[in-house]
């Protein structure tokens, strides 16, 4: 019997994908360290560390705790700097790099994300705005949290960026239908959520805040049926691609989250676990299509009919 | 990778020592790396074991009940599969104790690497401090891969009063040819480690120590267990977790 022929590919803001599986922000390096565990071309598309303007030292330690079913992650964006990448690790990507390259960008103002974005030019394939990561103290959180903020600094990088803009959303909001729509009427070419919830840990012995910064980012597996509903809401409020992420552990939770309507799935956490989850998710998908008979990845959405 | 745990030993209600089957080539497994193992149950990361020794392809572990992880991972049973990732981290420097007396300095679980290390050095004196007689474990294999094993006591139940690092002061004090030594290696706690890793810099003897932190991927990615460091903040499952002494200069102060 000759295998049907299945259609893996997708449409990411213009970006054509060969498969919806991606790696979440921060959990990958700049993905030279995966490369030895597998071939990293085999995924739609890599997405590397947060970069900022200049060189980031991060938190201090302690800067990661295990949670019931998750972790708890305070980081800081420790990273080279904007300069160094592209000088130096850009370059030794490429090299082994043929899949999609997503850089995530970060900064404490506007114009400093404009400047990252200028700089990367079309070195990468797309730029995915981090304004949601949590561990910091300036105000990179805050351009995520209310839709008018949302929308003004998308507007700016889009008008900079020369490769399709991906919002990153965080789920610390109050409402994240007004929040993907407000990314949508700035300009992004696709949303990418959720990123990690506030949570924090108390150190008992010694009676103060586990984490120096006090509060820390939670993923993995615990905060899955969350960010599911918020893909779901994000799904039926705007018409942009959408890459689902938050707690993904296996096929089935990838497929939960394109039967919500994401149109691409990444992985972050559990890749700490299982540093091949990535390609045996992607393998995955595309048995489920076969063993269902479905020809197409764009065809699973239930969203679609609500 | 699947590895059959073969034997399991309780050295006491806290301290396991284990022995896998390996399928891996183990010749390239150093002293001072770390497996990465699925400690299973309610756990969700890996935790980072450090290699303890290498015999006929099995490799050993011991180690401490601290939290979850090691819990659960002292409940498996001979016979059955952990899945364990590695070796990974760089591993201690043996190139400094060359043709010269290596002096390695433990502290408690910090004696484990240690152990292994002793394997791959010509001449040793292993200075390793517990805090009391019951706490004592590995002495007899120290004593046959050692030319001269200290063993120190918090309570003076055992060996020297005192702890390792007093040990060691006043083993440098009588040695009378300083230049005989060729290196200090070092696991355990902070303040051990410190100690030794500054006593290093003041009398000139290359140092090692061995650093700890909470990992996220193990290997490099994810930039959660980084230390302090003279270069910044590097990462303990990368860069080390075998650093030289100079490059945790930094943290003298703690």
């Amino acid at each position: 019997m000759t295998q049907k022929k299945i259609n893996m590919k997708v449409d990411i803001g213009g970006v054509v994908w060969k498969n919806p599986v991606s790696t979440a922000s921060g959990v990958f390096g700049f993905g030279e360290e995966y490369s030895s565990f597998f071939d990293i071309n085999a995924l739609g598309a890599i997405c590397l560390k947060s970069l900022t303007l200049k060189k980031q030292v991060g938190n201090d330690s302690p800067r990661i705790a295990e949670t019931s079913s998750g972790i708890l992650n305070s980081i800081g964006l420790q990273n080279p700097g904007i300069d160094f990448f592209i000088k130096h690790e850009l370059p030794k990507l490429k090299k082994i790099c043929k899949t999609n390259i997503i850089a995530s960008i970060a900064g404490s103002s506007i114009e400093e994300y404009a400047i990252i974005a200028e700089m990367l030019g079309s070195n990468v394939n797309m730029i995915e705005l981090n304004i949601s990561c949590p561990n910091v103290k300036e105000e990179c959180i805050t351009f995520g949290i209310n839709s008018k903020s949302v929308e003004n600094i998308t507007k700016k990088i889009k008008k900079v960026s020369k490769v399709p803009l991906i919002v990153k959303l965080s789920p610390n909001v109050e409402n994240i239908c007004d929040i993907s729509k407000a990314a949508e009427s700035g300009g992004a070419d696709a949303l990418s959520l959720v990123n990690t919830f506030l949570g924090m840990k108390i150190d008992i012995k010694n009676q103060k805040p586990y984490f120096k910064n006090t509060f820390a980012g939670l993923s993995g597996p615990a905060i899955k049926p969350i960010a599911l509903r918020m893909v779901w809401q994000a799904r039926l409020a705007t018409k942009l691609p959408i890459i689902g992420l938050g707690g993904i552990t296996c096929t089935n939770d990838a497929l939960e989250f394109l039967m919500a309507g994401a149109n691409a799935v990444a992985i972050g956490t559990y890749g700490f676990f299982d540093p091949l989850i990535w390609p045996k998710i992607k393998d995955g998908i595309e048995k489920y299509l076969i063993e269902n008979n479905i020809n197409d990845i764009k065809n699973i959405s239930l969203t679609n009919s609500y | 990778m699947l590895y059959e745990l073969s034997k399991k030993k309780a050295i006491n209600d806290k301290i396991f020592d284990f022995e896998v089957e390996s399928f891996n080539s183990t010749e390239n497994v150093k002293a001072g790396q770390f497996f990465y193992i699925d400690c299973g149950g309610k756990s969700f990361l890996r935790r980072p074991i450090s290699i303890c020794d290498v015999l006929d392809g099995k490799l050993r572990f011991i180690f401490e009940i601290r939290g979850i992880g090691t819990y659960e991972l002292s409940k498996k049973k001979c016979g059955e599969k952990i899945d364990i990732l590695g070796p990974f981290g760089k591993p201690f420097n043996t190139e400094f104790g060359k043709n010269k007396i290596s002096i390695l300095i433990g502290g408690g679980i910090g004696i484990i690497p240690l152990f292994k290390l002793s394997k791959e050095l010509e001449k040793v004196v292993a200075i390793l401090g517990f805090k009391t007689k019951e706490s004592i474990f590995l002495k007899e294999e120290f004593v046959s891969t050692c030319d001269k094993v200290i063993i120190t006591t918090d309570d003076g139940s055992f060996g020297k009063h005192g702890n390792a690092f007093e040990a060691l002061e006043d083993t440098l004090e009588r040695e009378e040819n300083k230049k005989n030594i060729g290196a200090l290696y070092t696991c355990g706690p902070k303040k051990l480690i410190y100690g030794v890793a500054k006593f290093g810099i003041t009398n000139n003897i290359k140092t090692q120590v061995s650093m700890e932190e909470h990992m996220g991927c193990g290997i490099g990615a994810c930039m959660a267990c980084v230390c302090d460091t003279t270069e910044g903040k590097m990462r303990v499952c990368k860069e080390g977790p075998v650093f030289d002494s100079k490059k945790i200069l930094n943290n003298f102060e703690e």
